[in-house]
């Protein structure tokens, strides 16, 4: 049989493995049930093999960063004293409404929120590919607008600063306008409403 | 130079982000029945003096995952309930933030009573923020909401900083997922954080650890 | 005179099949959870899956576990899924893992001794009627398939019956392309030869 019929067997060949077989539903039903059974526990193993070459990058800021850090912080404290957001205390601690909080209506029995201080905090996330990336969470109303993140100059790593009040909050990251993805290197949690998942990022006081 | 100028925007930038604040209610495309009820709880809540932020963050995040209007209206509902228990539970004077979190805790199953406990177990004008947001993600680890209420209160007691509480619960959180069960995990953790808490002895620390010495909650101070 | 195995024109890696299109918001959304949006991926790839693993496992029932086992880990791993990976590459590696490690097990547990009547009933036969030797192309492709060694058949399944380019092959696997080439001459060969003794 010569080369050039070995190949035509060989294309058939190929022809007849690509056919997609038949599928029984019930099956398919097996597997959403099994995968939502298997969700539900809470100690859900990461998949090594899948993450294994992928692997997580150390999220290590230079002397170099770090100083660029301190002149956005800077800048964003004067930004909010020229805005009258922030009034520096007697200590020169300065107390600021809460990020993107909506009016707080005090009553009575409720404290003013003043006396609570939000702390920056960096999000940091890698993505080559994404034009647009930002953070959204709780903190801000999960509106994309409020904290956009700003690539580094490798182009992998996007960061931003958000002043984030004490306590547990969850977040994720808007990818291109369109896409939420959890943080790879932040716990995750079921939300106890929707039974979605997000990123968690817990902020305390020094 | 250029960097630097950048930075500044980047900052100028954060500062206007933070500064914006009036939050609106979300419209719920497509049922202007389900948006007229969001926007009444909503009201309803603010009326109250209730913390609204809450409920306005999980419309609009149940919008981002696709949630029914039907469903953001119900779990709106929901949390302005739970945000009424919280403050009720968090008396004689809570702040707003404290509520929120109170809110999120009674949302993974934390009874009412713990969170007056918590009050109760701390100076009546310190935050309760961030031991209340560690209950939450050790119960959303898998911890028992009894065995988590009572390290909690018992660490709060013991002087441990926002910072600990938070990295306790991370690190407890960081076990799970390395496949820890949820009560081993908060045992050992709760080990390494009892030394570093002094004057708590290890004796103490293993006494929490098995339950024996988990206080009840602390009566409150004669005024 | 070196024989090439294939011909240029003759054979190209298939586009992935057209059911394979998803909205990139169900990805999110099944990340974050929703069991509606995992619905989805699960009937747009469960026959791509299945294909593959009854290709890589010759036991259909065997191929069925696989499948559902390589959805659940997906379904517990999307949380982390991180979007630099393409989603299909993502999940054709898991269920690779999958296969890899169901057929070194069963290598172990079984040894070459086959007791299972129904797999003895499914061994290609040439003094049987109907046992693939007799005019079931189907049946003549898989049994020469199954002579192809595990880490061969692999990479000729993915370049040619899933579509996969070497470069996203080397992302998956790990290998590096000159190899990936190889086992897919060596695969290709060797089917070709089987194809041919067949025939004739």
């Amino acid at each position: 049989m010569s080369t050039g019929e070995n190949d035509s067997m060989l294309e058939r060949a190929i022809t007849e493995l690509q056919r997609i077989p038949a599928v029984d539903p019930l099956s398919l039903r097996r597997v959403i049930e099994a995968a939502a059974t298997a969700r539900v526990t809470p100690a859900d193993e990461p998949l090594d093999e899948a993450f294994d070459r992928t692997g997580r990058r150390a999220r290590f800021w230079g002397a170099r960063g770090v100083a660029m850090a301190a002149i956005a912080v800077a800048a964003a404290v004067v930004g909010f004293m020229v805005r009258g957001a922030y009034q520096p205390d007697r200590n020169g601690v300065v107390p600021m409404a809460p990020a993107a909080a909506p009016a707080l209506v005090p009553v009575t029995n409720v404290a003013e929120p003043a006396v609570i201080k939000p702390l920056m905090h960096q999000f940091v996330f890698e993505n080559k590919q994404a034009r647009r990336i930002s953070v959204v969470g709780d903190f801000n109303q999960w509106n994309p607008a409020t904290a956009p993140m700003t690539r580094s100059a490798s182009g992998a790593l996007w960061s931003v600063l958000v002043p984030v009040l004490p306590g547990r909050h969850v977040y994720g990251f808007m990818v291109d306008d369109s896409l939420l993805v959890l943080d790879p290197g932040q716990a995750t949690a079921r939300d106890p409403d929707l039974g979605t998942s997000a990123s968690v990022v817990m902020v305390g006081r020094p | 130079m250029s960097k630097c100028l950048f930075a500044v925007a980047v900052g100028l930038c954060l500062s206007s982000q933070a500064a914006f604040g009036q939050a609106t209610v979300p419209v719920l495309a497509g049922d202007a029945t389900a948006s007229a009820e969001l926007a009444k709880i909503v009201a309803a809540a603010e009326s109250k003096g209730l913390p609204v932020n809450p409920i306005l963050a999980k419309a609009r995040y149940a919008i981002v995952v696709h949630a029914s209007p039907s469903r953001i209206v119900a779990v709106a509902r929901d949390i302005a309930a739970r945000l009424e228990v919280a403050r009720d539970a968090l008396q004689p004077r809570p702040n707003p933030i404290d509520i929120e979190q109170g809110e999120i805790a009674l949302s993974y199953n934390v009874p009412r009573a713990v969170l007056t406990a918590m009050r109760r177990a701390s100076p009546p004008e310190s935050s309760l923020a961030v031991p209340l947001g560690a209950l939450s993600q050790l119960v959303a680890s898998g911890v028992s909401v009894k065995r988590a209420s009572e390290i909690v209160t018992s660490l709060m007691k013991h002087g441990a900083t926002g910072q600990q509480l938070a990295s306790f619960s991370y690190d407890v959180d960081a076990d799970v997922q390395r496949g820890g069960r949820p009560d081993d995990a908060l045992t050992v953790r709760m080990r390494g954080l009892t030394a570093a808490l002094a004057p708590v002895s290890a004796a103490t620390a293993d006494a929490f650890s098995t339950g024996l010495a988990a206080p009840g909650p602390a009566k409150p101070k004669k005024p | 005179m070196l024989r090439h195995h294939l011909t240029a024109s003759a054979l190209q890696p298939s586009a992935p099949p057209q059911l394979s299109v998803l909205e990139p918001s169900t990805i999110s959304r099944a990340k974050l959870g929703d069991i509606g949006a995992f619905t989805t991926i699960v009937e747009v790839y469960y026959p791509r899956c299945l294909r593959f693993a009854r290709a890589m496992l010759q036991n259909p029932d065997d191929a069925e576990d696989m499948v559902q086992d390589t959805f659940v880990r997906l379904y517990r791993a999307l949380p982390r899924y991180e979007e630099r990976q393409k989603f299909e590459s993502w999940l054709f590696q898991i269920l690779g893992n999958c296969c890899r490690t169901a057929n070194t097990a069963f290598r172990r547990d079984a040894g070459r001794t086959v007791e299972d009547e129904s797999a003895l009933e499914r061994v290609p036969s040439p003094d049987v009627p109907g046992s693939g030797l007799d005019g079931d192309w189907g049946e003549v492709v898989r049994d020469a398939l199954a002579d192809v060694p595990d880490y061969n058949r692999e990479i000729f399944l993915l370049h040619y019956i899933e579509g996969f380019s070497y470069e996203e092959i080397e992302g998956m696997t790990g290998v590096r392309r000159s190899a990936l080439k190889m086992r897919v001459k060596r695969a290709s060969d060797l089917l070709r030869s089987r194809l041919s003794g067949m025939a004739r």
